[in-house]
């Protein structure tokens, strides 16, 4: 999968992941969509401060836990941060920053329409490889 | 361990730490152990597990996240191996940190397994698992040294000098207690005695009254 063609989440991968367990997904993706607009806003505020270490110690929090969901485009803006902040690199992380926002929005909308459907559908909820 | 807390301890779910401080993380990792029939201990700092991993119950088994606020995996992995190397928990880094010199570091720190986040399910288990058995297998070595040492001291105990009383032969134990030869060695060895005659004390002390019994001047007298 290149770059570009990465959705921000991968349903199929997930289910792969936790076995099909729809329901401990379902609780990962709800602790997800809780925590992430936290953790978005507070790296934010640690950047507006220009306070890289905590950018980086945020950004490192928030490419475990999307991680878990398999959000790899978010995984890769979060790491390119975190190593930017670490380096002491401004400007990269002022950069960065708007597809950062940009790729945590859309995880937020696919993970949300991702629960939508299994609640209506669950056996679509992953494609093929995903049954509930 | 007495039979009874024995089989409660085999009948319970073994138990494993997760230690980590974001919670997303804690709750996959928690799921996948519990879908395996594993009970999971959450903690959110290095701290907590450390404190979770010294407990007498504790769980033996430890998915430690590098990177924590209070407490590192690293430290925590240095503070436990600085304890009971016997009685160590199997300790699995959990990182996202992917680098091979970080898992050089990880292990050196006193780590016996290494993961990457985010964790596949079937390897988490696999690692788990493999956890499960060397602490399992590392425990009953130290039992079965233990019945060594004690079966070598004993061992030690009957090659050494004994106190011997001159007159009636009793040996002194290692409690000041004076036993008969038949008690010392039954009390420190599973030899069990049977009494009967040596040639020199049959002649000696059992003929004469064999004969005795059976010369009829005797039995006149």
């Amino acid at each position: 999968m290149t770059e570009d063609s990465q959705l921000a989440f991968d349903p199929e991968e997930v289910c792969r992941w936790y076995d099909n367990d729809l329901e401990a997904i379902q609780e990962l993706i709800g602790l997800v969509q809780a925590d992430l607009p936290r953790y978005v806003h507070s790296l934010e505020q640690a950047a507006e401060a220009g306070d890289l270490a905590q950018v980086a110690r945020v950004a490192h929090t928030i490419k475990g836990a999307v991680g878990n969901v398999c959000a790899l485009r978010l995984c890769g803006v979060t790491e390119a941060l975190e190593l930017g902040a670490r380096g002491g690199d401004a400007r990269r992380v002022a950069a960065l920053r708007p597809d950062f926002r940009v790729t945590a929005d859309a995880l937020l909308t696919e993970l949300a329409a991702w629960v939508r459907t299994i609640s209506r559908h669950p056996s679509s909820a992953g494609g093929p490889g995903c049954q509930p | 361990m007495t039979p009874r807390a024995a089989a409660a301890a085999t009948a319970r779910p073994a138990s494993v730490l997760i230690a980590d401080d974001d919670a997303t993380t804690r709750s996959a990792l928690a799921a996948v152990l519990k879908r395996s029939g594993w009970e999971a201990v959450t903690v959110d700092c290095g701290t907590r597990a450390l404190a979770a991993l010294a407990a007498d119950d504790g769980p033996r088994v430890a998915l430690v996240d590098w990177m924590m606020p209070d407490l590192s995996g690293l430290e925590l992995c240095q503070q436990v191996r600085s304890r009971d190397a016997q009685l160590a928990p199997y300790i699995i880094l959990v990182t996202v940190r992917n680098e091979a010199a970080d898992i050089v570091a990880g292990l050196d720190a006193g780590a016996d397994d290494y993961l990457v986040k985010p964790t596949n399910a079937a390897e988490l288990r696999a690692r788990v698992s493999v956890g499960l058995r060397t602490v399992d297998l590392r425990d009953r070595l130290v039992q079965r040294a233990l019945q060594l040492e004690t079966a070598l001291a004993e061992v030690r105990q009957l090659r050494s000098l004994l106190p011997t009383c001159s007159y009636c032969r009793r040996i002194r134990d290692d409690r000041d207690s004076w036993q008969t030869l038949e008690e010392y060695v039954s009390h420190h060895t599973d030899v069990k005695f049977s009494h009967g005659f040596c040639p020199q004390c049959f002649d000696r002390y059992v003929r004469p009254q064999l004969d005795g019994t059976l010369d009829p001047r005797t039995e006149s007298r």
